[in-house]
C-alpha cells in the first residue's frame, strides 16, 4: 500500500473517509459529530490507568482493501483458516478493509446476515441506523468519539426471528500494516428468540509502530434472544487497545460473554450487559494474563434494571513481569430490578514480584429483594503447593506452568464453546513460556 | 542395580526456625527393605520426613544423605524425586484446576526426560492398573488433585503417585493416620506389592497398627530427635504394649 492511499486523522480525512465508504447521509452526519465531540474533548482521566505515550496526531486510520484470497492471509489467521474452514463461518478483515471469508451454508439457508460494517451501511442501512449506537454514545469520552468518527471496518450481524444459528460465527480483525489504526464496529441484531455463538478475536503484529484501536461492539438482543459472544484480544505490544461491549437485553434474553485478554501495550477492555428487560439474564466468564510491561485495565459491568434479572461473573487473572491490571467488577441493581440476583468473584495470581493487581469489586443496590455478593482474591503461588508438586519431580517452571493452568482452568472449563477454550489454552501456554 | 539402591542418613541435624528438632539421626534403608520409624508427638518423624524431600523450612545443620550414591542435601526438592526419592505427605497440598492424570503424567514426564515421555496409551493402562488395585473409582482420575478429597482419598492418592512414580526410596509420613481399617489395608497392601529389591521404604508411623500389614525388617525408635533403639518388627508390638513411658524410662535408666 503505498502512502498515498492511507487516510489521516482530520477533518478533511474523515470527508474523505465517509465519501469512500459511499455511506448514507445520517451517518456522514453522525461522524462529523463524533469527530467534532473528538476534538473538543481532552483525554478521559481514568482511576488507575494513566494515558501514557499515546500519540494521535497524522494517525491513519483507513486504506484501501480488497478480497483477499486464502493464501494472502497473514500467517495467524491462515492457520484458522485451515482449522476452521467447514466447521464455523469464517469472516476475516485484515487492516479493516482487506477482507477474506468461508461462511457455512447454513447462514445463506436461514437468512442470517454477515457483511462488513461498510457494506452493511450501503445496503442495510435502516437496520443499522435502528440499532447503531443504542448502547455506545458517540459522546461517552474522547476515545468513542474517535471510534464513531473513525470506523470503517467490524461487521453487522442479523439473526431473523426464532433463527438457531448452529456454527459459530468467527470474526477476526488482524492488523498487519504498522502504525495503521483500527476501528471496528460489531452490531449483532438477534431478532425474537433468535440463538447465535460469535467468536470475535482481535490480534496484530505491530512491527514496532505504535497502533491505536478504539473498537465498539454492541449486541442487542431481543426478547427470548440468547447471544454467547467470545471475545479473545492478541494485540501486538505497541498497541493502545481501547475496547467497549455493550448489550441491551430485551425480555427473557440472554447474552453470555466470554473473554480472554493477552495482548496490547495498554489496554482498556470493558464490557457492559444492560439487562433491561424482564428476565434477562448475564454471565461473564473471563481471564487475563499480563505480563512484561503491560498494563490492562478490565471491567465488567451488570447493570440490573429489569425484574427477575440474574447476572454473574467469574474473572480469573495472571500478572507476570512489571504489569499491572486494573479489574473493575460493578454488580449494580436498580430501584425497580426486584428478584434479581448478581453475583461476581474475581481471583488474580501474581507471578512476580514487581507486577500489580488492582481489584475493585464493586455492589451498588438500590433494591431490598435481591441477591448479591461478590469475593475477590489476590495471590501469590503457594510455596506450599510448590513444594508439593516439586517433590514429585516437577522443575519449579514446570509446577508453576501447572498452576498457573489449573487456577486459569476452573474458568475456562465453563466456557461453552470448546474451540474457544483451546485457543485461550494456547495463548496462556504461550505466555508461560516467554 | 539393586544392591545400589539404598538411603544413608549419616548423623543429621535439622533445624526449624532456629530450634534444632533432629539431634544426630543415622539410619541406612536398602533396596527391598522396609523400616518403621516411631516416635511420639514432637519425636522429630514428620521434620526427618521433610528435611529429607528439601522442604525450605528445615534446615540441614550437620549431616549426610546419600541417596544410591548420590549426595542428597545437594539437591533441589525436584533433583530429588528424579534421583528416586517420594515422599507420601501427610496433609497433601490441594491443587485446583490440575487434575490427578494431568498432573502424574506431567511428573512421570519430568523424570523421564525429554524426547522419552511416556505413551498415552502406556500411561492410561499403568494408570488403569494401579487404581484399580487401590480400589479407585475410575473417575478419579479426572478430579482436581486432592481437592475435596475425603482423607482416606487423599492418602491412597499419595500411594497412587508412588505407584506410577517408581520411587527406589519412598517415606510413607503416617500414611496410616486417620484412616478407617479397610482404608488401612487398602493403602498397606497398595505398599506391599510395590515391595522389591527396587524399593526401600522408610514407613514414618505413630502406631504399630499398619505394621501388622507392611512387616517391617526393621524398627527404630525416635525420641527428642534421636534414634534410641532399633531392633526387629518385635519392638513395635513391645512399644505398643508398653507404650512411649517405659521406652523414656528405659533410656533414662540407661543413660
Amino acid at each position: 500500500m503505498s502512502v498515498e492511499t492511507a487516510i489521516t486523522l482530520n477533518a478533511r480525512g474523515i470527508a474523505q473517509l465517509s465519501e469512500r465508504l459511499g455511506e448514507p447521509e445520517w451517518m456522514r452526519a453522525k461522524r462529523m459529530a463524533a469527530f467534532e465531540a473528538f476534538e473538543s474533548m481532552t483525554f478521559p482521566r481514568w482511576d488507575r490507568t494513566e494515558i501514557v505515550g499515546l500519540d494521535l496526531d497524522d494517525l491513519a486510520i483507513y486504506r484501501e482493501g480488497g478480497a483477499l484470497t486464502e493464501a494472502e492471509l497473514p500467517e495467524p489467521l491462515k492457520s484458522i483458516a485451515e482449522k476452521k474452514k467447514g466447521q464455523a463461518s469464517l469472516f476475516f478483515q485484515v487492516d479493516g478493509a482487506k477482507t477474506w471469508s468461508s461462511p457455512l451454508e447454513e447462514l445463506e439457508a436461514k437468512g442470517v446476515v454477515v457483511v462488513d460494517f461498510p457494506t452493511a451501511l450501503q445496503k442495510y442501512g435502516e437496520l443499522v441506523k435502528e440499532h447503531l449506537m443504542s448502547s455506545v454514545g458517540f459522546d461517552e469520552d474522547k476515545f468513542t468519539a474517535l471510534h464513531y468518527a473513525a470506523v470503517s471496518s467490524g461487521w453487522f450481524i442479523y439473526v431473523p426471528k426464532e433463527v438457531v444459528v448452529e456454527a459459530p460465527i468467527e470474526l477476526r480483525s488482524y492488523g498487519a500494516a504498522p502504525g495503521l489504526g483500527l476501528f471496528s464496529h460489531v452490531l449483532v441484531v438477534a431478532e425474537r428468540d433468535a440463538q447465535v455463538t460469535i467468536v470475535h478475536g482481535s490480534a496484530s503484529d505491530d512491527g514496532g509502530a505504535q497502533r491505536v484501536v478504539a473498537d465498539v461492539v454492541e449486541i442487542c438482543p431481543k426478547d427470548g434472544a440468547i447471544v454467547e459472544f467470545n471475545a479473545v484480544q492478541d494485540w501486538g505490544r505497541e498497541t493502545f487497545n481501547y475496547t467497549v461491549r455493550r448489550s441491551l437485553l430485551g425480555r427473557d434474553a440472554t447474552v453470555n460473554w466470554c473473554t480472554g485478554e493477552f495482548g496490547s501495550r495498554l489496554s482498556r477492555s470493558h464490557t457492559r450487559s444492560i439487562l433491561h428487560g424482564m428476565g434477562s439474564s448475564s454471565n461473564y466468564l473471563s481471564v487475563y494474563f499480563g505480563d512484561g510491561d503491560q498494563h490492562l485495565d478490565v471491567g465488567i459491568t451488570m447493570l440490573h434494571e429489569g425484574e427477575h434479572t440474574a447476572s454473574d461473573m467469574v474473572t480469573r487473572g495472571i500478572l507476570d513481569g512489571s504489569s499491572r491490571v486494573v479489574y473493575r467488577g460493578l454488580t449494580d441493581i436498580e430501584n425497580g430490578a426486584r428478584f434479581s440476583s448478581g453475583f461476581q468473584s474475581e481471583n488474580s495470581m501474581i507471578l512476580s514480584e514487581e507486577a500489580r493487581s488492582d481489584s475493585i469489586p464493586g455492589l451498588e443496590i438500590d433494591e431490598t429483594e435481591v441477591q448479591a455478593g461478590h469475593a475477590a482474591t489476590t495471590g501469590k503461588i503457594d510455596p506450599v503447593h510448590l513444594f508439593y508438586l516439586m517433590s514429585r519431580g516437577l522443575r519449579r517452571q514446570e509446577a508453576i506452568h501447572l498452576m498457573v493452568v489449573g487456577f486459569l482452568d476452573t474458568v475456562l472449563q465453563r466456557m461453552p464453546l470448546e474451540s474457544f477454550r483451546q485457543e485461550l489454552s494456547s495463548l496462556i501456554d504461550r505466555k508461560m513460556h516467554g | 542395580m539393586a544392591s545400589e539402591i539404598y538411603l544413608k542418613i549419616e548423623d543429621l541435624h535439622v533445624e526449624v526456625e532456629g530450634n534444632e528438632i533432629l539431634k544426630g539421626v543415622s539410619l541406612e534403608i536398602k533396596g527391598g527393605e522396609v523400616h518403621a520409624l516411631m516416635g511420639p508427638n514432637g519425636s522429630g518423624k514428620s521434620t526427618l520426613a521433610y528435611a529429607l524431600a528439601g522442604h525450605p523450612r528445615y534446615e540441614v545443620t550437620s549431616g549426610r544423605v546419600y541417596l544410591n550414591g548420590q549426595d542428597l542435601l545437594e539437591m533441589e526438592p525436584d533433583e530429588r524425586a528424579r534421583a528416586g526419592l517420594f515422599l507420601a505427605f501427610q496433609y497433601p497440598s490441594e491443587i485446583s484446576g490440575v487434575t490427578v492424570a494431568n498432573f502424574l503424567r506431567t511428573a512421570i514426564n519430568s523424570r523421564r526426560g525429554k524426547d522419552n515421555e511416556i505413551s498415552l496409551a502406556e500411561f492410561g493402562k499403568k494408570l488403569r492398573e494401579q487404581m484399580e488395585r487401590l480400589e479407585m473409582d475410575p473417575s478419579f482420575a479426572s478430579r482436581y488433585l486432592n481437592e475435596g478429597f475425603s482423607g482416606g482419598e487423599k492418602k491412597r492418592s499419595e500411594i497412587l503417585q508412588m505407584a506410577m512414580l517408581e520411587p527406589n526410596i519412598a517415606i510413607l509420613d503416617e500414611t496410616d493416620s486417620g484412616l478407617d481399617i479397610d482404608a488401612l489395608r487398602i493403602v498397606a497392601d497398595g505398599v506391599n506389592a510395590l515391595r522389591g529389591p527396587n524399593l526401600g521404604v522408610l514407613c514414618i508411623t505413630h502406631y504399630q497398627r499398619i505394621l501388622r500389614y507392611l512387616e517391617p525388617d526393621v524398627v527404630h525408635i525416635l525420641l527428642d530427635g534421636r534414634i534410641v533403639q532399633s531392633g526387629g518388627k518385635e519392638l513395635a508390638e513391645e512399644l505398643e504394649e508398653k507404650g512411649y513411658d517405659w521406652l523414656r524410662e528405659k533410656i533414662g535408666a540407661q543413660g
